[in-house]
């Protein structure tokens, strides 16, 4: 089985690849809780962002944001 | 105009189309460097046990070089989908959902509303990609050493900037196409990877737009500006007509359609 040791050094460096991951999940939720979806419905949205890292917040944003002309 | 580049700027902000853009190329430019020192020698480590470190250093270029290339080559694989579909609906959702019409009626130039979108969004894309790159030279540099100047990242920053204006100036030609924003995303897509395929197999890099993502590999790897000028100059032409021939397109229009 492939483990990878998570050393001091390499968790500082990945604070900011946390905080970019963790800020874009947390503002998608927001944005579906309060605006609404299209093409999914709102869970299987919240899931996406919650476990497709970078990808999911993103693939929101461009195809499930609900647009108000 | 003025008033036309601060509506594209509240858009690109409430659209998120500036948040997707600059955290995908934030995290891969912080991504690359930490792969490469850490991850990707612990991976190969577990695969093939009893691998020396000295072999894995040089199997991989475990460098600043090294993972500004990797870097580079995400920009190019992932930063360009991420970039043309996230733009994708500059033109085609305005034309698709006629909110252009009201503009064009209260007397809005076509010239103004499109040289906006493409002031903004290539100002932006620059600024993104040069950003992508300086971020990804002094983490490589903490991680590695620093044996690159930063004046030529910069300029490779640029390069890159450059290839996503293109890429901008094709998803509105294509917008004025095609109505639906995902059909202009493939569409451009295609069109790019397939001017990058034919610049690859004629070996005419040189002479398209792709050519200033080889131009950006060749500064990095040898210093060499060699072609540089033919490609910026050729880029620039093509860009002037695209946008041209989007703005003859939306002019020649029938906006009341049903």
């Amino acid at each position: 089985m492939n483990t990878i040791e998570l050393t001091g050094e390499m968790f500082i460096m990945l604070l900011p690849l946390v905080a970019i991951q963790l800020g874009l999940t947390i503002y998608c939720v927001i944005k579906i809780m309060k605006e609404g979806v299209e093409n999914l419905n709102k869970w299987a949205w919240i899931a996406i962002c919650i476990f497709l890292n970078l990808i999911g917040p993103i693939t929101f944003l461009i195809v499930g944001r609900k647009r108000d002309i | 105009m003025k008033s036309d580049i601060m509506k594209e700027l509240r858009m690109g902000i409430r659209t998120s189309k500036f948040l997707v853009i600059t955290a995908s190329f934030l995290f891969f430019a912080i991504l690359t460097p930490i792969m490469m020192k850490f991850i990707l020698p612990q991976l190969l480590l577990n695969q093939f046990q009893g691998m020396e470190e000295a072999t894995i250093s040089q199997m991989l270029d475990m460098s600043q070089k090294g993972s500004l290339l990797g870097y580079m080559s995400d920009l190019f694989e992932i930063g360009t989908i991420v970039v043309v579909f996230a733009l994708s609906g500059l033109l085609a959702q305005e034309i698709k959902e006629n909110t252009l019409v009201l503009p064009i009626c209260s007397g809005k130039k076509l010239f103004s509303i499109v040289t906006s979108k493409l002031v903004v969004f290539s100002i932006f894309l620059i600024l993104a990609s040069t950003l992508g790159m300086v971020i990804c030279y002094l983490y490589a540099g903490v991680l590695f050493a620093f044996d690159i100047e930063l004046w030529s990242v910069v300029v490779i920053g640029l390069l890159y900037g450059g290839y996503m204006i293109f890429l901008l100036n094709l998803v509105m030609l294509f917008g004025t196409i095609i109505k639906s924003s995902i059909g202009t995303g493939f569409m451009t897509l295609g069109f790019s990877l397939f001017l990058y395929f034919i610049g690859s197999y004629l070996d005419v890099h040189m002479y398209l737009p792709s050519g200033l993502l080889i131009s950006a590999q060749n500064i990095l790897a040898n210093q060499s500006y060699q072609n540089l000028g033919v490609t910026l100059a050729i880029s620039i032409i093509l860009v002037l007509m695209i946008s041209k021939i989007t703005h003859m397109r939306l002019e020649h229009r029938e906006w009341n359609e049903r």
